[in-house]
């Protein structure tokens, strides 16, 4: 009995140090981990600040109209007028029989001489 | 220490002849006590041994269990760039950032390991070319641990100068404060000093706050596009009638936030130590004046109030009052009676002070305290100015402060008051801070003068001195005011303070809008005009076009019903309806 006892508190005299030091290794492992991880999130969040400095910075309103005068004649951007402002329900009735559109036998765009499996 | 209670002492006898197996050996004599003394020693030992293991365990539960004082940490919060910064951001009401810190590298030297100090300035000038080579030189020969060279460094002159490879030179990593939208809130925020210590604006007032909390940051009541359009409008406005500065005001008229504050000339806070000091002055609110004919709707709202005279009641404007030494006339003179809406149409100074008057000096007196005209107003800027109030406050004060002189004020206090009459009758304190939920707002007077003030307003828009702030969809009602500045004791008959402040949509005015150009001048345009009509009124009428959209507030085209949005107003003959 005793000698049963004192070979099953070996056992587990033997076991828990083995237990203990994995369980050790993995804790510490992982808290490299989190050290390696919270280093990379300060990096990212402070890239970010930065970007978005960058961002409110290129995005003055002032710098913007600048450029959209500068290529007014591509872009035609105006300030918004009070009569441009409307509510949905402001909005005239949809008409009730839309004309249908007419539809083209063939897709127009298509370069000459492809054909696919739904022309055939 | 107890014997060990395995040991049966009472078995040990007289050894016997023949011993049984399995029964106790028995020693008598010198022998019995010589087992008897290890047998104790051993169950001593063994007690010993048994509590160091005991203490093992214990120590070793204590190490596995997690939250002792041991290495798991469990719930720590992860690192976050805000807590790294030396001082919070700064966003607009839409959450754009307006102020930040950002890190950058400064160079320094330690002269004492700089063997050719000529040639070293000479490659650092190469490098960076604003820097001053004789004073470089200087400074490198100066024997000193540390001497700065440049402040701020780009990365790419950070690589120039690492390249060079000249012990001695090193770099520091340092935080710098940065507007990333330029001039654009130059008032509102201020600017911080090298070690980054807010020295004006907001970066003052909220210094504390933004140096030690770190729970998100600060929320202005700004919007920035609006502040962009204000901006714009001003800015070509002040080119147009060239006037020394101009100013803008977007007041929330219920919560008393500012939605837009402009003050120019402006100067960029990146760079403030180049500002001039005419920059760098806050017109709308550092800035008092004398602001003339705006004020009459104060002295209107309050005769309505206090009930000294009626929407149909009147004065008579024939002749003008001769107070001591002082004339009191009107600029237009109508030469005859005229009703209160008349008085306050063709603006009239006569008919204002003797408005006034009836309501006596003191109860003028206690209602523009209460509208908060004859103190410092209580807001987040460092940089706000103390009325000037006639003092000893006479009669005659009191008739010219009906129409606007003698009680100089700065723009915050004016169109805060403006708000109120408008509003439906209740004062909020105004403030640059994004208020979540409505802020206490005092009863100052009562909605029926409030309603009467919104007709009166859209009466001079519609029909009156302002019919240029006009804007078709919203309607705009308003007052101008054209004041001659206070110079050298006297009044300058050229130098003018002209200004207008409007309130749309009038029905249910949701924002004061105050337009102020100081000392435009008459362009062909205006035919000769310096008047707040010719150019305070359409500049404010542009940026109502420019901003109404941008908030959001839906124009109405068609002519409101009769019931609700037309008041009748008395004229000498008949009756004329106002829309508003």
């Amino acid at each position: 009995m005793i000698a049963r006892l004192t070979w099953a508190l070996g056992a587990v005299a033997l076991a828990l140090p083995v237990g203990l030091y994995g369980l050790e290794h993995r804790v510490s492992a992982l808290e490299d981990d989190v050290v390696r991880f919270e280093g990379m999130l300060l990096d990212e969040q402070s890239q970010a600040h930065v970007l978005r400095a960058e961002w409110a910075h290129l995005n003055q309103p002032r710098r913007l109209q600048e450029l959209i005068l500068r290529h007014e004649a591509v872009l035609g951007l105006e300030p918004i007028t009070p009569a441009q402002v409307a509510r949905i329900a402001d909005l005239p009735a949809r008409l009730q029989d839309e004309p249908s559109l007419p539809v083209p036998a063939r897709n127009p765009f298509r370069p000459v001489g492809l054909t696919t499996v739904a022309d055939q | 220490m107890q014997p060990p209670p395995s040991l049966d002492l009472e078995t040990v006898q007289e050894m016997p002849e023949r011993r049984r197996a399995g029964e106790p050996i028995k020693l008598v004599g010198i022998g019995e006590q010589a087992l008897r003394k290890g047998r104790a020693r051993l169950a001593l030992t063994g007690v010993v041994f048994g509590l160091a293991f005991a203490v093992l365990a214990v120590r070793l539960g204590d190490l596995a269990w997690p939250n002792g004082d041991g290495e798991a940490r469990p719930g720590t919060a992860a690192a976050a760039i805000s807590d790294t910064l030396e001082r919070g951001d700064i966003v607009d009401r839409n959450g754009t950032l307006v102020a930040s810190n950002l890190s950058t590298v400064s160079l320094y030297a330690d002269a004492r390991l700089i063997d050719d100090a000529a040639a070293v300035a000479a490659k650092l000038v190469r490098i960076m070319p604003d820097l001053d080579e004789a004073a470089m030189r200087a400074r490198l020969t100066s024997g000193r641990a540390f001497v700065w060279i440049k402040r701020n460094l780009t990365p790419a002159e950070q690589f120039a100068v690492n390249r060079l490879g000249i012990p001695g030179l090193d770099f520091q990593e340092a935080q710098r404060r940065i507007y990333p939208q330029g001039p654009l809130l130059a008032h509102v925020l201020g600017f911080t000093d090298i070690d980054n210590g807010g020295i004006a604006g907001l970066e003052r007032s909220l210094d504390t706050r933004l140096r030690t909390r770190r729970d998100g940051p600060v929320e202005l009541s700004i919007d920035l596009r609006v502040q962009h359009a204000v901006r714009d409008v001003l800015a070509a406005s002040m080119a147009r009638y060239k006037a020394l500065g101009a100013a803008g005001l977007v007041l929330d008229a219920t919560t008393g936030e500012v939605v837009s504050m402009v003050s120019l000339p402006d100067f960029d806070p990146n760079d403030a130590g180049t500002a001039s000091d005419d920059a760098r002055f806050n017109r709308i609110t550092l800035g008092v004046y004398e602001l003339g004919s705006v004020f009459k709707a104060f002295t209107v709202a309050m005769a309505l109030d206090t009930g000294t005279v009626d929407m149909r009641g009147g004065y008579d404007a024939t002749h003008p009052i001769k107070v001591a030494r002082f004339t009191i006339r009107d600029d237009h003179p109508k030469a005859r009676w005229l009703s209160v809406p008349e008085i306050f149409k063709y603006s009239s100074n006569i008919g204002a002070a003797k408005m006034a008057m009836d309501v006596g000096t003191p109860r003028v007196r206690q209602f523009l305290a209460r509208l908060g005209m004859l103190t410092r107003p209580d807001f987040e800027l460092p940089e706000t100015g103390a009325p000037l109030a006639p003092s000893p406050w006479r009669d005659i004060n009191t008739m010219t402060v009906a129409f606007g002189h003698g009680l100089a004020v700065s723009p915050l206090q004016l169109a805060s008051g403006m708000s109120a009459l408008v509003n439906g009758g209740t004062l909020a304190r105004p403030t640059l801070i994004k208020q979540k939920t409505q802020p206490r707002a005092d009863r100052v007077i009562s909605k029926r003068t409030s309603r009467a003030m919104r007709g009166l307003l859209r009466l001079v828009v519609a029909d009156g001195t302002g019919k240029q702030a006009d804007v078709p969809g919203y309607l705009v009602g308003g007052k101008t005011g054209t004041a001659e500045k206070a110079k050298h004791g006297g009044y300058a008959r050229k130098a003018l303070i002209s200004s207008f402040v409007a309130a749309f949509p009038i029905k249910q005015p949701r924002y004061v809008v105050y337009a102020l150009l100081d000392e435009p001048r008459g362009i062909e345009e205006t035919h000769g005009f310096r008047s707040a009509g010719w150019n305070a009124a359409p500049t404010a009428g542009r940026i109502i076009a420019r901003i109404a959209p941008l908030l959001g507030v839906r124009p109405e085209f068609a002519p409101p019903p009769e019931s609700e949005g037309r008041m009748a107003v008395a004229m000498q003959k008949g009756t004329k309806l106002a829309s508003f």
